[in-house]
């Protein structure tokens, strides 16, 4: 075999190899069978021409569609074309389902990130405010009150306030 | 190969799950095919991947065919091959068992 090919062009050989192995099993699940190295390098060269092979042809029926973007339309046809056409049905199946997924997950997503957003929002508000007065009470008392103000920075909201308060009335 | 130890289960129950094989490498590999291929959508190489896995499987499922023929338990790379020329769905393969065969039954197709 002519292996002009780096290895960031092949196919990962272990998901190769457990695609062989289950499969094996499947056509004989009471006898083990063993497959030899050269045989594993065979699948995975066989699996890496057959995208070509395919991405070519899909490319074809893109380009006749005059588009510049191959998209998953492309592939079914070309598959068909090469007389794979019974992938066809199951591949259309996990794609609905990759999608519907990735529907679902974008909905999640986005819910997320609105709830994130609030979120932040409503404590850097807080903050700046209870920044700002703190900033002024650390000017004033910078001599008596160090180890006060790392502790008014690390607090949080309304602490700052009541010490404030608190200082004053001192 | 952590996505493959995650999903495997999946493959062996047999249900359509998440692509095993690396959606990156399988883009490189379609660009590789020809220097027109450029552009493409974000969901063609899910489509790949999972039409990698049902070719695989069926070479394999073919080669074994072979080798429970001559009885025995190893499968080799003269299987693959004998299974390839046996295949006429496999033809595009002929190129590359032709070097391992000790001699091809059908002529190389045309380009």
């Amino acid at each position: 075999m002519e292996k002009v090919v780096s290895e960031a062009e092949e196919l990962p050989k272990a998901i190769v190899r457990r695609l062989v192995k289950d499969k094996l099993s499947e056509c004989s699940p009471d006898y083990d069978f063993n497959v030899h190295k050269d045989a594993h390098l065979a699948f995975a060269e066989s699996a890496r021409i057959f995208i070509h092979y395919l991405s070519a042809t899909a490319n074809d029926i893109c380009k006749e569609s005059r588009r510049q973007t191959m998209n998953a339309e492309d592939v079914f046809k070309a598959l068909e074309e090469i007389e794979f056409s019974e992938f066809v049905k199951p591949l259309r199946a996990s794609l609905a389902e990759f999608r519907k997924k990735n529907a679902e997950k974008k909905g999640g997503a986005a819910k997320e990130n609105e709830a994130k957003r609030k979120r932040k929002l409503e404590d850097s508000s807080a903050k700046n405010g209870s920044k700002t007065k703190q900033k002024k009470l650390d000017t004033n008392k910078e001599e008596e009150q160090e180890e006060g103000e790392e502790e008014e920075e690390g607090q949080g909201d309304g602490e700052g306030e009541g010490e404030e308060d608190n200082r004053e009335s001192e | 190969m952590r996505q493959a130890g995650t999903y495997s289960g999946m493959v062996i129950s047999g249900k359509t799950g998440p692509h095993l094989l690396p959606l990156a490498r399988i883009k490189k590999i379609m660009k590789k095919s020809g220097e027109e291929v450029k552009m493409i959508s974000g969901e063609s190489p899910i489509v790949f991947s999972k039409a990698c896995e049902l070719f695989i499987k069926e070479l394999t499922q073919r080669s074994w065919m072979v080798t429970i023929k001559g009885k025995t338990r190893t499968l080799s790379k003269e299987d693959v091959a004998s299974a390839v020329l046996a295949t006429d769905l496999f033809d595009f393969l002929l190129n590359l068992v032709s070097q391992s065969a000790p001699a091809p039954l059908h002529p190389k197709p045309p380009n």
